[in-house]
């Protein structure tokens, strides 16, 4: 599944939206070297550990149930990290392109920003993947705002009740807006929901 | 999913945890407990990870042929459907540094019906196929979807799997860039004929401008280009390479 792909938001929704995916081949992750190089990105990404909002790997969970040295102690073939700043997620990609890891790194985010980022530290984007949004019965989706958070876990294992659910409960003062936040994220299981995003739209509706 | 309804309390704590819905109160021996729909349930166990439930209640029981393909395209623990022996690896745009199989000039596509949230059913998912083998798609060989068609050269399925469904199916295919306009029409044609909704995803090698080659073919469709993207960076390095 494209996880992080369609997520919904206008053009201004996404500055503080950056999820990185730092990946090996699937069938070298159990290569030595390769597993050496993965621990390394780990390395990386721990220098930067205060600005990630959320990391994790495929069916690993997020930051709610694992710190990084135990997500470097797995190694799976795939690393997600989220970023909730530009200038920080591109020193992190710079500092992985100068160790020269060989690994693949994609990087979701507003694609122009992303794009202007790879240029001013020397790389040549080689793949994209876009979405042309969502077709279809749309008078089943819920609202948009709804969406801009939920979608945010690309399995969608956010419900739109879940969220309306902890909104009441924000209304009745029994929740604040991060604990909100972060009930939402602990039900993306590969820590790239950004819970930092979510309480932001969280506060734009309660 | 299914709730022990001796163990459930009626607490409704699970309730919003249903990524679809499903989960409502009944009435049972003169109370109030909660089951799991099992036509709308798509088998992706939120609510059990979910760990809300006082009473551990909610179990997945073992799930056989076909209903087993709803955790396929909704658990994301149950792991991808199997491609065919033997396939190459789906054109997937994070691997395409190693692969290589989206290549200048051709567009790979990726429908994922029922997505976001709210669900397919299988017989949704074979109209589209259907519609886009009418148009002359390839379907990917190395997709799960493709290996469930009875006849990959007209998107069908076997009758017994049509009620299945699933939180995300995906359609994998790749076209060459000047096919895009009549695949665009129809799957803007058949959207209107299904009772859910579906994502679009489109992936394009990149040259030294970045600019998104296909973005405009997308446009003159009638289609809005989100401003979000993926973007493979250009670090991967094959093993070919690298040693």
């Amino acid at each position: 599944m494209s996880h992080s792909l369609h997520r919904c938001g206008n053009a201004d929704s996404f500055h503080d939206d950056y999820v990185m995916l730092i990946m090996t081949s699937p069938d070298r992750a159990n290569d030595p070297d390769v597993k050496g190089k993965m621990q390394e990105a780990w390395d990386v990404l721990s220098s930067f550990a205060a600005d990630l909002t959320n990391y994790g790997a495929v069916k690993g969970g997020g930051r709610h149930r694992k710190g990084i040295k135990e997500f470097k102690e797995e190694v799976k073939f795939l690393i997600h990290a989220v970023f909730t700043d530009r200038d920080v997620m591109k020193a992190c990609l710079k500092e992985i392109k100068n160790r020269d890891l060989g690994l693949s790194v994609t990087v979701s985010g507003h694609f122009d920003e992303v794009k202007g980022a790879c240029q001013e530290i020397g790389l040549v984007p080689h793949t994209v993947q876009y979405s042309l949004g969502v077709v279809g019965k749309t008078e089943l989706l819920p609202d948009e705002k709804v969406l801009e958070i939920t979608t945010m876990c690309g399995h969608a294992m956010v419900s739109p009740n879940l969220l309306l659910h902890l909104v009441k409960k924000i209304e009745a003062g029994k929740l604040t807006h991060a604990e909100a936040a972060l009930e939402l994220s602990r039900q993306c299981e590969c820590g790239i929901f950004n819970p930092a995003r979510a309480e932001r739209l969280l506060r734009q509706m309660v | 999913m299914k709730v022990n309804k001796e163990a459930c309390i009626g607490c409704k704590a699970c309730h919003p945890y249903c990524t679809v819905g499903a989960i409502s109160l009944v009435e049972w021996e003169g109370k109030k407990k909660s089951e799991a729909n099992q036509t709308d349930c798509v088998e992706c166990g939120a609510c059990i990870r979910s760990g809300v439930c006082p009473k551990d209640a909610i179990a997945m029981p073992e799930l056989e042929w076909p209903r087993k393909l709803r955790s396929h395209f909704s658990n994301p623990y149950a792991g991808h459907l199997p491609a065919k022996k033997g396939a190459p690896p789906a054109a997937e745009p994070k691997l395409n540094e190693w692969t290589g199989r989206i290549s200048e000039g051709m567009t790979a596509i990726v429908v994922e019906v029922g997505r976001p949230g709210v669900s397919a059913s299988l017989r949704d998912v074979q109209k589209i196929c259907m519609a886009l083998a009418a148009v002359g798609v390839e379907f990917d060989p190395g997709s799960g979807v493709t290996a469930l068609m009875t006849d990959p050269a007209t998107g069908r399925f076997s009758d017994d799997i049509l009620n299945e469904k699933g939180l995300s199916v995906m359609i994998q295919f790749s076209i060459a860039n000047n096919a895009l306009p009549s695949v665009l029409r129809a799957l803007r044609e058949v959207s209107s004929r299904i009772d859910t909704v579906f994502s679009i995803g489109l992936s394009n090698r990149l040259d030294g401008s970045a600019v998104i080659p296909t973005a405009s073919y997308a446009e003159e469709a009638g289609f809005t280009v989100r401003p979000h993207a993926k973007t493979v960076v250009g670090l991967g390095r094959s093993k070919r390479e690298g040693e």
